[in-house]
């Protein structure tokens, strides 16, 4: 009985989450066009790992194990460098697969809108 | 029990919201900054019974409201629990150091974290029904004479810098455990006698000597990173972090002088001649996680040991038949 309750307390917080992921999503999707341009670095780097940061803390609550970790080893990695204008060689790598596993959550639950968002940006 | 629950992430708060209301929290306010949580308590009519804090925020983090929290009479031990995915030992020694009373690390294990929360409803309700009890406690028990219950009290001596709550020092053992234990020490301290010397004295004497006392013990620590509890009675429990080269014996007459320095009297002036007996540290890199959860009992339990062959060598050495053979 418990836990279907706290199932459907997850649920609906896992529905918020799905529908925040999508602004995340773009946030990251601009600071990785800016790293690969090599603007603001500092800036970049710092902004990336905050929101590695706040899904690190929710995702694998939520039953996505695999971006909280993925999130979680991100974070790392930008706190972690020793100069703050060069980052990691692995950033970029880290981050995409990170991309990645965003898509891969939000597809089957909003697939359309993230498209249609998409083109309009 | 009223929460008030702080964290930049709206997602964090709903989760919590959620997870709370389904064992029955649902007396909860959430903020999204620690300013905003400042100007809440600010203008709160009923008082928080708990709070719970992220730490990383952007401006003023959750171990800076913890210590604004700390600082405020009527929150000095309310339990203030950290929810947080800063899971590295720097910021666990900061949280407890500013007056954290327990950790939880995100992504959250939603049984640990009811589990967490029913324990400090519990201890809410407890202190609630003591104070209903008898409202005018704090203010008569203080004049009356000490009973078996003060001395059995683990006194909360967050005013004294390094020393917590024993549940908290608890709960930070814990913590730590789960990352480096290396070079980390349980040490027990006890103060032989001194149930007994207080026993007919007024629980505000007694009080006033066991802060004295944690005063003595955290000046004499200072040099070296250290959290430290009140156990009840006249024992103490420090956990020292890199620890290796402390030594009991010289730690012991470091505080021996301390307190000789501090001239403690009791309230009609009488000198107060009490001689703190330190254990020998327990060292907790090789210790089992099981163990761990019991270094603080064991480390105030190695000081009794020593106090008590202290004793027995003192009474051999003053035996009739000793003296007549100058032994």
């Amino acid at each position: 009985m418990k836990d279907h309750i706290i199932a459907s307390a997850l649920a609906r917080v896992r529905t918020k989450f799905l529908e925040e992921l999508p602004k995340s999503l773009h946030e990251l999707q601009a600071l990785r066009r800016q790293v690969e341009l090599g603007v603001s670095l500092k800036d970049a780097s710092g902004e990336i790992g905050l929101i590695a940061h706040r899904l690190s803390g929710t995702a694998a609550t939520l039953g996505f194990q695999d971006l909280g970790a993925a999130a979680s080893g991100l974070e790392a990695l930008t706190t972690r460098r020793t100069s703050p204008d060069i980052l990691p060689d692995d950033l970029l790598p880290h981050l995409d697969r990170l991309l990645g596993l965003m898509q891969t959550a939000l597809d089957p639950h909003d697939h359309a809108r993230l498209a249609s968002s998409q083109k309009a940006g | 029990m009223r929460i008030l629950c702080v964290d930049d992430d709206p997602i964090i708060l709903a989760l919590l919201t959620e997870v709370l209301r389904v064992i029955g929290l649902t007396n909860l306010t959430c903020c999204t900054s620690a300013s905003e949580a400042l100007d809440t308590i600010d203008q709160t009519g009923a008082p928080f019974d708990c709070f719970l804090f992220d730490i990383q925020m952007p401006g003023m983090d959750g171990i800076e409201l913890t210590s604004a929290v700390r600082n405020m009479p009527q929150y000095r031990v309310t339990p203030i629990v950290m929810i947080t995915a800063m899971s590295d030992r720097s910021y666990v020694d900061r949280a407890f150091a500013a007056g954290a009373s327990d950790y939880l690390t995100k992504p959250f294990e939603l049984g640990e974290v009811h589990a967490r929360l029913r324990l400090i409803e519990s201890l809410v309700i407890e202190r609630m029904q003591m104070d209903d009890r008898n409202p005018v406690a704090t203010v008569g028990r203080s004049l009356s004479y000490v009973a078996q219950a003060d001395m059995d009290e683990q006194l909360s001596l967050v005013d004294v810098k390094g020393f917590i709550e024993y549940l908290a020092l608890e709960n930070y053992l814990l913590q730590i455990a789960k990352s480096s234990l290396a070079g980390t020490y349980t040490v027990g301290i006890v103060v032989p006698d001194l149930e007994s010397t207080f026993r007919s004295s007024s629980v505000y004497e007694y009080k006033s000597t066991i802060a004295d006392f944690a005063e003595a013990i955290a000046k004499t620590l200072k040099p070296l990173k250290f959290l430290a509890a009140h156990a009840g009675g006249g024992k103490f429990v420090c956990v020292l972090e890199n620890g290796d080269k402390f030594k009991a014996q010289q730690f012991e007459t470091a505080l021996k002088e301390e307190l000789k320095a501090m001239d403690l009297t009791f309230a009609d002036t009488r000198p107060l001649a009490l001689k703190p007996v330190v254990g020998e540290p327990i060292a907790l890199q090789m210790e089992s996680s099981r163990n761990i959860a019991s270094s603080l009992v064991r480390a105030v339990e190695m000081a009794k040991a020593e106090a008590q062959r202290l004793r027995e060598e003192a009474s051999q050495s003053s035996s009739p038949l000793k003296r007549m053979f100058g032994q």
